[in-house]
């Protein structure tokens, strides 16, 4: 291992100015939003495992 | 295909580059060229994002991998929704707020010189070599029908590419794909409705669901945890979510698509619209297979589907033999037809005797005809030992060929094109990302000049192309061509979301310590392609854990090292 390694660096110079976080145009919260993904992507699998059952 | 197809093809063909060079106008720096001005509104980059991912291949063997395999492929895109909400939450702020072009350039500003170069030294090897399998698919389309050079015509299509990818940079690529897109998505839609519309009279989309119920097709979830299984539950949530974290959070072609966006909230919206319809529309594609599957029950599916070999060995020494075994399949598929409409009736009336009786005989004539098709494969090899053997990659289109109406088919072959250049296109834009800002822009200082710049970005774009072209010769040995780009990509993926999640959530390991433990992931993933049976959606998390935790036991041994030093 070299010895010299630059300090390290997590929090890397930002630009002034940094971009704000706005809220999504629906649902009104982020958060909101990630849990849609997630409850659409619990019934995609419940729907695939009623039709694996099918058989 | 008749006269109306051509037209149709072609002119798309040329709608699709026209447009591309319109839209592309007006570059004037780095910006413009490489992260389109970073103007796009939330539609564009989620359209560009998934024409990104959603190449030809996935038109051409997808609906291949459902007429062979059934449904349970969607199971690779389980992990996908989950890493589209981890990245909205984590990679897009912090992009952003550094205003990189590459997310290699943030692991020099968080680690040093040699991991970005690391990075993005993987990056361009693996991606260079998926662009030329990008082009093959269509290519492989176009020498079946007309019988051209397939080297030609890979030649043709990086060409078409390279017109408006070179001459209009991002811009021209992301508005290209919402247009291609909207058009793929629309003719695919038509094409599932005619071929439900192509059941047999009296044959339900009901009657079809059974059928494939009762020929293993709906398998669309395996719930039994086997490493050695490719595709199951866990494969998918697990493996297949650090694979597309990896895709989407470190593979320049994805992170320039939304880095292009207006803001954070224009990118996070093009992932989350990613997560909520990429499963669904994967399904969708499967299931057009798995009909094509049940459409061929009530009418005659070639032998073999690669009419190039089927050519071959009616011309060959073993011409007689193979017209034998088409004989003996004809008759099968007489007989299948048969039972599986005993079937359906027996289901309708209830009759649990006849039905027990028509599965037995349905599952007898799968077996012959799956031996008629091993002995078919055995005579392709055996008249040629080089013969291309899977042919799931031309199931789709014989359908289309032989079912679907005129103008429709030549619609169906532009939406391949289009696919093709979509994937290709932000290849080769990643690519050019990649070489002009982690390579030449450090080589060669002081090239400040943003004119200058596009230009060279230009010549990048040309060289990668032609880079492309030429490995596609290679890729038509390679099987399943959507299963090779994803295994390609599980032999780095790994390795590089395991430099990047250091990066992110471990602030005390530093650039040595994880450069080393890449290296050492990376031989292991090697290994494991090389002399183990693991499926491949574990590379990606067996490579990304290596990083983390050699990473961290490196770091452990180098703090004693700096300390005797300062001493």
């Amino acid at each position: 291992m070299d010895a010299h390694d630059p300090p390290c660096r997590p929090d890397a110079p930002a630009p002034s100015g940094p971009p704000t976080e706005e809220p999504p145009p629906f649902l009104g919260r982020w958060s909101r939003l990630y849990a849609l993904v997630i409850l659409e992507l619990i019934g995609i699998i419940a729907l695939c495992g009623w039709l694996s059952r099918r058989h | 295909m008749s006269t109306i197809d051509w037209i149709v093809l072609f002119g798309a063909l040329a709608l699709f580059v026209c447009y591309g060079v319109w839209r592309g106008r007006g570059e004037r720096d780095l910006t413009d060229f490489l992260l389109a001005g970073r103007s796009l509104r939330w539609p564009m980059v989620a359209l560009s994002v998934m024409a990104t991912q959603a190449s030809a291949i996935t038109f051409l063997s997808t609906p291949g991998q459902g007429y062979v395999d059934g449904l349970r492929f969607v199971q690779f895109y389980f992990g996908l929704p989950l890493a589209m909400v981890v990245l909205c939450v984590t990679a897009i702020p912090l992009y952003h707020r550094l205003r990189v072009f590459t997310a290699y350039e943030y692991l020099e500003r968080r680690f040093d010189g040699k991991t970005r170069s690391l990075a993005a030294g993987l990056f361009l090897v693996q991606r260079g070599l998926a662009a030329g399998l990008t082009i093959y698919a269509p290519a492989l389309v176009l020498s079946v029908i007309l019988g051209w050079d397939v080297r030609w015509t890979c030649a043709l299509l990086g060409g078409l590419v390279v017109i408006y990818t070179a001459s209009g940079g991002s811009k021209a690529v992301g508005h290209a794909h919402f247009l291609m897109f909207l058009i793929i998505m629309g003719t695919m839609a038509v094409a599932f409705v005619l071929i439900v519309a192509s059941l047999p009279h009296g044959v339900s989309v009901g009657d079809a669901a059974f059928v494939a119920a009762r020929s293993g097709k709906l398998n669309a979830l395996q719930l039994r945890f086997d490493p050695n299984d490719r595709y199951n539950l866990w494969s998918g949530l697990i493996g297949g979510f650090f694979l597309q974290l990896s895709y989407f959070g470190t593979d320049q072609s994805q992170v320039g698509r939304y880095l292009g966006g207006r803001s954070i909230s224009e990118s996070r919206l093009g992932l989350i619209f990613n997560g909520l319809v990429k499963v669904p529309m994967q399904l969708g594609i499967l299931s057009l297979g798995v009909l094509i599957f049940v459409f061929y029950q009530f009418a005659p599916p070639p032998l073999f589907f690669n009419p190039v070999e089927t050519s071959r060995l009616a011309a060959g020494p073993h011409a007689a033999a193979y017209h034998a075994l088409e004989g003996r399949h004809g008759q099968m598929l007489a007989s299948r037809e048969e039972h599986v409409r005993a079937l359906l009736a027996a289901r309708r009336a209830g009759d649990a005797a006849a039905l027990a009786g028509a599965e037995r005989a349905v599952d007898a004539d799968r077996q012959g005809l799956a031996d008629v098709r091993k002995e078919t494969v055995d005579l392709l090899r055996a008249t040629d030992p080089k013969a291309s053997t899977n042919d799931t990659n031309y199931i789709f289109l014989t359908f289309v060929l032989h079912y679907l109406p005129v103008g429709l088919i030549g619609l169906v072959f532009a939406a391949v094109f289009a696919a093709s250049m979509n994937s290709t296109s932000a290849e080769l834009n990643a690519l050019t990302s990649t070489t002009v800002v982690d390579v030449y822009k450090r080589l060669v200082k002081g090239s400040s000049d943003g004119r200058h710049d596009v230009w060279v970005s230009r010549l990048v774009t040309v060289g990668w192309a032609a880079f492309a072209v030429g490995f596609a010769e290679y890729a038509s040995r390679l099987g399943s061509l959507i299963e090779a780009v994803n295994i390609l990509g599980s032999l780095f993926y790994g390795t590089i979301l395991g430099i990047f999640l250091v990066a992110f959530y471990l602030p005390r390991v530093r650039g040595t310590p994880v450069f080393a433990a890449a290296i050492v992931a990376e031989l292991a993933v090697v290994a494991c392609f090389k002399f183990s049976s693991v499926s491949f959606l574990w590379y990606n998390l067996i490579g990304c854990v290596l990083v983390v935790v050699v990473s961290l036991v490196f770091q452990v041994f180098q703090r004693p090292k700096r300390e005797a030093a300062v001493a």
